[in-house]
């Protein structure tokens, strides 16, 4: 497998990080690396969403699964399971959550990856994988996603005709205090 | 630029068992990635352990906190358990103060009754050198258990998640074979270790 660095995004109290050029069909997928990224305010999602280019509203219609798991510190709560907070449905064409809430202290933050496959396909759905690792009021916190993109909602039965060329990253309600994200091409 | 091999180390049944495998991390890159394949260690029921070191440290005990769950299944009948959290194999803050609970478990336990037991994994180390962040870090594993028995044979995975609370940059990894609790004891009878750069 080889990677190759096709754009680096710097948050520096960012709305979004947006990816808005070089999502094509050069590659079958494209890795997107979350490094040490904080939000501006304690306890807040981490989410993106992707669009065709010619709709540019961020709200293509996503069926996910999510997966989290959590140890506090002191031994004080453990526990993991499938959380129906951060999964999504074809008909809600919101922001995908990546994890659960991240924390603003003092040397919290996230890192983590999402791999996305496919995404000029017009035959099929857009899949795709994440794994994040975060820190959240003393919680070392393990968030693993799953999920389709249909660029269509799939109720019309019509199947999947377009590409997805974009993505935006952002906390769920505030800014993105610093951080980086590196896109890769995978052959 | 994308992943590039910065060094490997193997430890051969056809060479003495090692007590540790240790690798100097490279601040040149923004991840660093290791593959471990086919750990197995002397004694029976251990796992592949790691600790970390920084330059302002004098030994791998740095504290870690670490969420872990993962599934099992046996190979005899295909009974299984569901995807749970696995509490024998997560690491608190306050453990890698004590000997006996010094090392983080990036596999689950092996055997040494058959020789086809083995734990293989991969672990993923985000921004080693920041001195402004805690240390994250990704693990996926996979272990072969294998006991005396035909029916005692089982799959498990294992997947870590954590982060080193220690905002100094961290400087190396050590590699050991501990028992489930942390304690570092036997010795490792085979692992190939390789340490990847990526940024």
């Amino acid at each position: 497998m080889t990677l190759s660095l096709i754009s680096t995004h710097t948050g520096s109290n960012s709305a979004a990080l947006e990816v808005l050029t070089g999502i094509t069909n050069a590659y079958d997928e494209y890795q997107f690396h979350f490094y040490n990224l904080v939000p501006v305010n304690d306890g807040v999602d981490w989410q993106f969403q992707v669009d065709t280019g010619t709709n540019a509203n961020w709200n293509m219609y996503v069926t996910s699964t999510a997966h989290n798991a959590w140890h506090k510190e002191g031994n004080v709560s453990d526990d993991s399971e499938q959380n129906d907070t951060d999964d999504q449905q074809n008909a809600d064409q919101a922001y995908i959550n990546l994890t659960g809430t991240v924390g603003s202290d003092s040397y919290e933050a996230l890192s983590g990856v999402l791999a996305l496959y496919a995404p000029a396909s017009t035959a099929f759905l857009k899949q795709y994988i994440s794994r994040c690792v975060a820190r959240e009021e003393d919680y070392a916190r393990d968030h693993h996603r799953s999920g389709m993109i249909g660029t269509a909602a799939s109720s019309a039965g019509s199947g999947e005709t377009s590409a997805i060329t974009r993505i935006r990253f952002r906390f769920e309600s505030c800014n993105i205090e610093s951080g980086v994200i590196k896109m890769f091409g995978v052959k | 630029m994308g992943y590039t091999l910065i060094s490997r180390q193997k430890v051969d049944f056809s060479n003495t068992p090692q007590t540790q495998v240790d690798f100097t991390l490279n601040a040149d890159y923004d991840e660093i990635f290791f593959t471990i394949t086919g750990f197995k260690s002397t004694w029976d029921e251990r796992s592949c352990g790691y600790q970390f070191i920084t330059s302002s440290a004098g030994s791998y005990d740095r504290p870690i906190q670490s969420t872990v769950w993962g599934q099992w299944l046996y190979a005899y009948d295909y009974s299984h358990g569901t995807t749970s959290y696995e509490h024998a194999w997560d690491s608190d803050i306050g453990e890698a103060s004590s000997s006996s609970t010094q090392f983080a478990r990036v596999t689950m336990g092996g055997d040494t009754h058959k020789m086809h037991s083995a734990a293989s994994g991969e672990l993923v180390i985000y921004k080693p050198q920041a001195d402004n962040s805690y240390k994250y870090f990704l693990s996926d594993a996979s272990n072969y258990n294998a006991h005396v028995s035909d029916f005692q044979q089982y799959q498990q995975s294992m997947r870590t998640a954590g982060y080193v609370k220690d905002d100094a940059a961290l400087t190396g990894i050590r590699f050991v074979s501990c028992n489930y609790a942390g304690d570092q004891d036997a010795n490792i009878a085979y692992v190939d270790i390789g340490m990847y750069g990526l940024s």
